[in-house]
């Protein structure tokens, strides 16, 4: 990869422009550049992708931050700016909510947020890759809601194990063969399972002789599939083993994980898989600080020409200078909303009129308590096992299907703990000396939350749109999102809060969960008070279907309107099942190359 | 956001009005955490803290040895810990100053003890300092890592932390 700068840029004929350097463009701009194809990467943020000096920047962000949100180790940009989770906030009835970079217009605000700067959100993912099940793939035909894909699982088999490799996956085949989850003959993930958090252990034997009611069998605690590097696998890949990917600028570091319990927003060792490890061996050029702002349509056929872009210089100023990129084929990969929002800007892909539509992400409603004993919490990565009974079952045709994530830190999640738990005790007990300390260890450590991921069927209602009346600092529209959870999603909550109760109380968890009617997502069920949260899986705003009536791209991810245009991303995903999502998408971005 | 002095680069030493002054700080910060000398010295920090709550403090024209008093010089003794409890339970200055001091040593956070909006973080080596990563018997996330697989281990019994 080349970082260079616009002029070079113009001067060259590219035959393929990628327009995002997160999961999706990177991968691409691999793929395709090692078939030979000269490739652009078009990103709109700043950055460095090969310093290890600004990595570590970032890290020194991360610890300084006093609000440690996914995005507090990057820093926002007027000209590409991204939105942040401290502007969420309730949406005024018949009002917006525009504080921050989405123009929230109700009646929930989108809760889930990306970054716009080199390595996209792959800067600050959890690393979780379990696949879809595959009843995931037919949620139409299986249960009678929602649409299927064009797809199903056994298609995209293939094309998981290349995503497993490319992202460095660490799981044991035999833990993730469940509810219709299947392998090739003899397949290995790269990398042994990272080991389970003690909690998980802790979960797993106290659990044992507890059974699911409604489906009358036992539970079942199983690791998650890991983008974070572990023991390689000396039978991948038919005996030749696997080398993990070490950090970007020095990969001698980050070859295992070693516990610094950051995974998001930051990895300081890059144990953790980010799309700029797979960017570095692309023999690409890559021009930075260029946002697209529309696609140029031969109204004759439908094909792209070129892409009218603004290059800045500097985020202090909204100076640009307007260019125009040519080549013969363009990918949009810039997340979701950022590809509907530039499509809806360029008047693009306008037959099916489900464009912008069908906005996801996963509601999880979180229950949180205190266990008996000392669990340990505040250690090693974030999630390591999963209760997964209720992915897929017959409950499907009523309800979401959630999975159950049992997280390894504590209060962290809904609270910002350990601060906000020391903070309470200061504050409102007037702790002070040994009696602090000793509350401190006695409590801390038994701290327990579990969330239950939930999910989310594609609606028409749930969109991005644009308006003339908002735009970013350089005059690019921004986002205006219609977003609500329905009551198949809240359903499925109020039972998975249920469940996890009934999961405490067998745990011995003294429950300490509270809904607080003034969060943003807060609702009413039976005279109950809940809140669902985002969980950042933003996705379905093009999806993929059969034909141009009923979609914006085909099962390559090819735009069914331009036929030299390729849409990608976890836009692309018509339902989201309660995977999440990166592994999928990453394998229908494996499945598009193949089209080149 | 107003720009931050660089306590990474710390000036106490140019700033020090005197030796007791800052015996004094560290043996009032050691009854307010509950941590003794060598806990805090260790963290590295004693130097930047002093200048932050000092820096405060001028600005009032107040003293911490006049602020606390009554604090006698003997270590954790329990005439302290009534005295300090008395003080902190009360709502003067002093009990404001002494809780951002403890968020100080425990969060490596600074909160203006006039506005707990107006907070900051001096430095990345602040954060890794807290306290309170010791009394969870954790580590700070994104720092000191355990090493691969650990979290698998149990967690120390409250003996072995305290040992």
């Amino acid at each position: 990869m080349r970082q260079i700068n616009h002029h070079e840029a113009l001067s060259k004929h590219y035959q393929i422009i990628i327009v995002g350097s997160g999961f999706a463009g990177s991968i691409l701009a691999k793929e395709l550049s090692g078939k030979n194809y000269s490739v652009l990467v078009v990103e709109a943020g700043t950055g460095d992708a090969l310093s290890f000096g600004q990595h570590l920047d970032y890290v020194d962000r991360y610890r300084t931050a006093t609000i440690k949100i996914p995005n507090a180790p990057f820093p926002n940009c007027s000209n590409a700016p991204q939105p942040m989770e401290t502007d969420v906030e309730p949406v005024p009835k018949g009002g917006v909510s525009a504080k921050g970079y989405f123009v929230q217009t109700g009646p929930y605000p989108f809760a889930s947020t990306f970054t716009r700067r080199v390595g996209g959100t792959s800067l600050h993912w959890f690393g979780s890759c379990p696949r879809m099940v595959p009843d995931d793939f037919a949620m139409r035909s299986v249960y009678g809601v929602a649409v299927d894909w064009p797809i199903d699982y056994d298609f995209l088999q293939p094309f998981y194990e290349k995503a497993e490799r490319e992202i460095g996956v660490s799981a044991n085949v035999q833990d993730q063969q469940y509810l219709g989850i299947h392998f090739s003959p003899g397949y290995v993930y790269p990398m042994e399972r990272i080991p389970q958090s003690y909690l998980d252990g802790w979960f797993s034997k106290g659990l044992a002789n507890m059974r699911v009611d409604e489906l009358g069998e036992p539970v079942m605690v199983r690791s998650i599939p890991q983008a974070r590097n572990s023991i390689p696998n000396p039978r991948f890949d038919g005996g030749e083993g696997f080398t993990p990917k070490g950090a970007v600028g020095d990969p001698s570091i980050g070859q295992r994980c070693m516990g610094n319990s950051s995974c998001l927003p930051i990895c300081p060792v890059q144990a953790r898989y980010n799309s700029l490890k797979t960017l570095q061996h692309a023999n690409v050029d890559l021009l930075t600080k260029t946002v697209v702002s529309k696609l140029d349509i031969d109204p004759d056929n439908g094909r792209i020409r070129g892409l009218e872009c603004k290059v800045w210089r500097d985020d202090r100023s909204a100076d640009f200078e307007a260019i125009y990129l040519k080549a013969d084929t363009f990918i949009l990969a810039a997340n979701a909303i950022q590809n509907a929002t530039l499509l809806l800007a360029s008047g693009a892909c306008k037959s099916s009129g489900q464009l912008g539509r069908n906005l996801m992400d996963h509601p999880a409603i979180l229950s949180w308590g205190l266990a008996p004993e000392a669990i340990g919490a505040f250690r090693g990565p974030g999630l390591t096992s999963t209760l997964v009974n209720y992915r897929n079952g017959k409950f499907r045709r009523e309800r979401a299907g959630f999975v159950l994530e049992i997280g390894n830190w504590g209060w962290n999640w809904p609270f910002n703990d350990p601060n906000d738990t020391t903070i309470r005790m200061i504050d409102e007990q007037h702790a002070f000396g040994r009696q602090l300390r000793d509350s401190l260890t006695d409590m801390v450590p038994r701290q327990v939350r579990i969330d239950m991921m939930t999910e989310q069927l594609p609606s028409d209602a749930n969109r991005v749109e644009i308006s003339p009346d908002w735009r970013d600092a350089l005059g690019n529209f921004r986002p205006v999102l219609q977003y609500n959870v329905d009551d198949y999603s809240k359903q499925g909550m109020v039972f998975a809060r249920d469940f996890g109760s009934k999961v405490f109380k067998h745990l011995g968890i003294a429950d300490e969960t509270t809904f607080d009617p003034s969060s943003y997502g807060y609702f009413d069920w039976k005279g109950n008070g809940y809140v669902w949260q985002g969980v950042g899986h933003i996705a379905g705003t093009h999806r993929m279907g059969t034909d141009r009536h009923n979609s914006v791209v085909d099962r390559w991810q090819r735009a069914w309107d331009h036929e030299n245009l390729y849409v990608t991303g976890c836009g692309s995903m018509p339902t989201l099942g309660t995977s999440n999502p990166t592994i999928t998408m990453a394998a229908l971005c494996f499945a598009t190359a193949t089209r080149f | 956001m107003t720009e931050k002095p660089d306590y990474a680069i710390c000036h106490a030493y140019t700033t020090l009005k005197s030796q007791d002054d800052l015996k004094f700080f560290v043996q009032l910060s050691c009854e307010l955490t509950g941590f003794n000398e060598v806990d805090l010295y260790g963290t590295g920090q004693v130097l930047t803290y002093y200048q932050i709550i000092t820096d405060y403090l001028d600005k009032k024209d107040a003293k911490l040895a006049t602020l606390f008093s009554g604090l006698s010089s003997t270590l954790f003794s329990s005439q302290n810990e009534t005295y300090l409890h008395k003080l902190i339970n009360g709502h003067g200055q002093p009990a404001k100053v002494a809780a951002s001091l403890i968020k100080l040593w425990y969060l490596g956070q600074w909160y203006n003890p006039d506005n707990a909006n107006d907070t900051m973080i001096p430095s990345s080596q602040s954060y890794i300092s807290g306290l309170v990563w010791t009394a969870i018997h954790a580590h700070p996330q994104g720092a000191k890592q355990q090493g691969f697989g650990a979290w698998s281990f149990p967690p120390l019994s409250e003996d072995q932390g305290q040992a």
